[in-house]
């Protein structure tokens, strides 16, 4: 009688050690909600690919880099970039480090920062810009005088906002101040919004001045993709379902509450894709008392619609190592905070 | 011949065991660690993309541990330290549950910045709010005896939401520059031009003087007490 007992006890006890091994290696997959549908797909659809094949020069680059210091009044000299990629080119001046003129050769897109020691101090930037208009008029004076230009039609006004700094006192006073105003013009193309690299998005700093500017507005050209090149709403939609559940981790519940038809840019090409969004429901414990709560985050992701993708997209990218398991501390890391044995008194170190 | 041949080795060796501290200095000094929120959404590409500019020293998927009573061992034994996983106002989530960065100094290992950490950024939704979001922006970091804010220079974020489509471009242009030695927090801002949706809006708090700090050449920290903290934010 007493053997079967231990026995009932310990098979009890290793049904539940098991139970509780499975939950935590194997999470239930997410409950998916659509408010959503994949929207249908026309006929025929356009995917382009960048002009600019062959790459700049490294002279290229240098006439470049001499053309935006002298319309910026700066110096700019050749900078080490070891871990750049490949086709990257960075310059710095010597005053300030958060000057910084990074291009890439392969592609002809560059970001320029002017740098921020002139707007460093408690004081508002004299003469912003006062209006969207008059940011988008100096916006095109700016890409006017640099000789670039975004072709009639391509360019929407994706945001206009800008740059503040904030500071809090020693003795408790606090003061916001205003430095640049920014102007980000996204791209069109076929009537589709394109998301990914395209973009030009400049900084206005003191008078109107070029305090920094995005340029990623590769030249490109269209093809029609049409008949079995292209997916259509009923296979997009186990694969987007698909993303959407190998996506989302440990959550609890996946709500789409999106899902567009646009162009995705991963730099050399560019694509018809679904851009998915979704609020995710993750059930986590939060503080010592370990509260239950539920917390709700957004995402995206982006689904190619082409049957055989050109493009790297975002989902596509994977490390070449994965972290190590934090389990390898021991119990320490495995659990909650809960250590009160380590508490000591901070010392009066000033 | 010889003579000289002697003392050109001499001068050298001499020179060797005068740099040699200074180099193997440079080598401790510069730890970087990337702790992944979750598991299966990405967040390791994220954490990698900004590693691998480096010789890293440590890569974890991240527990609360590691940020709170543990944190000497972990994040603040680093100099730079990224996150990528799902975060709010002043918390994150981690494998192990979701954490409260305002409260995370409440045990002996106070916050980040008493043994190592200079810069820590958080590639997630809204961890550092600008004063637009909170009037007060600031106390959750600096609050005595619980904040954060215990020697850091500059703790850099989004104050917005940011998305999975774009978090590990952020982190890889970030890290090139970092490594690049360009200032720090300025080029998450760059970063965040260079990569993000036009809603993906960056930001930072900093301790003052260190506002143009590069990663091989930072001011002393701040006292772990100190509540002058400045902010940058995109709107």
């Amino acid at each position: 009688m007493k053997r079967t007992i231990v026995i009932s006890i310990l098979a009890t006890f290793a049904v539940a050690l098991l139970a509780s091994r499975c939950h935590t290696t194997t999470p239930r997959p997410p409950e998916i909600i659509w408010e959503a549908n994949t929207p249908e797909i026309p006929e025929t659809l356009e995917t382009f690919t960048a002009t600019n094949t062959s790459p700049m020069s490294r002279d290229d680059g240098e006439r470049l880099a001499r053309r935006v210091a002298d319309y910026s009044r700066i110096s700019l000299q050749p900078a080490e970039a070891p871990t750049a990629r490949r086709g990257a080119v960075f310059y710095r001046n010597a005053d300030d480090p958060s000057t910084a003129l990074t291009m890439n050769l392969e592609r002809g897109d560059f970001l320029f920062n002017k740098g921020l020691r002139m707007y460093q101090g408690e004081n508002d930037t004299a003469a912003l810009p006062a209006s969207q208009e008059e940011a988008a008029r100096l916006a095109a004076e700016h890409l006017r005088a640099l000789d670039l230009q975004m072709p009639a039609g391509e360019s929407v006004l994706a945001h206009f906002g800008g740059l503040n700094m904030a500071i809090h006192r020693r003795d408790g006073t606090t003061s916001t101040y205003r430095k640049l105003i920014t102007i980000r013009y996204d791209r069109r193309l076929g009537g589709l919004p394109v998301i990914g690299d395209s973009r030009a998005v400049l900084q206005l700093g003191s008078r109107g001045e070029l305090a920094a500017l995005v340029w990623d507005w590769h030249p490109v050209s269209g093809r029609t993709a049409r008949g079995s090149e292209l997916l259509r709403a009923p296979e997009l939609r186990p694969a987007i379902e698909k993303r959407v559940a190998d996506v989302s981790g440990d959550a609890a519940k996946v709500v789409v509450d999106r899902q567009e038809l646009v162009l995705y840019d991963d730099g050399m090409v560019i694509e018809p894709a679904i851009r998915v969004m979704a609020q995710r429901t993750y059930r986590v414990r939060i503080g010592k008392d370990r509260e239950p709560r539920e917390i709700v985050v957004p995402f995206d992701t982006i689904v190619p619609v082409l049957a055989s993708p050109r493009g790297t997209y975002p989902d596509m990218l994977r490390p070449q190592e994965l972290p190590r398991e934090a389990s390898s501390r021991g119990k320490a890391e495995r659990s909650a905070d809960d250590d009160e044995s380590t508490k000591r008194e901070r010392p009066r170190r000033y | 011949m010889n003579q000289r041949v002697d003392r050109r080795h001499r001068i050298l060796v001499f020179a060797f065991v005068l740099a040699f501290p200074a180099l193997l200095a440079f080598a401790a000094d510069h730890e970087e660690g990337g702790y992944a929120g979750t598991k299966g959404e990405g967040h390791d590409t994220v954490v990698y993309n900004f590693l691998k500019h480096f010789t890293y020293n440590q890569y974890y998927w991240t527990t609360e541990w590691q940020w709170h009573s543990g944190n000497d061992e972990r994040v603040d034994a680093m100099d730079i330290a990224v996150f990528g996983g799902h975060g709010s106002p002043w918390s994150i989530k981690t494998i192990t549950g979701w954490i409260d960065l305002s409260t995370i100094a409440d045990t002996g290992a106070w916050g980040w910045g008493d043994t190592d950490a200079d810069f820590i950024a958080f590639e997630s939704c809204k961890v550092v709010p600008g004063d637009i979001d909170q009037a007060d922006w600031w106390t959750k970091w600096v609050q005595e005896p619980n904040g954060a804010w215990d020697g850091v220079h500059q703790i850099m974020g989004f104050r917005t939401d940011s998305y999975q489509s774009t978090d590990q471009d952020v982190t890889d242009y970030f890290g090139a520059r970092v490594r690049a030695n360009y200032a720090i927090w300025q080029s998450w801002f760059d970063a965040s031009n260079e990569e993000a949706r036009s809603d993906e809006m960056a930001s930072v708090v900093f301790h003052p003087p260190a506002e143009f700090d590069t990663y091989a050449n930072m001011v002393a920290d701040p006292p772990y007490d100190s509540n002058w903290i400045g902010l940058w934010y995109q709107y």
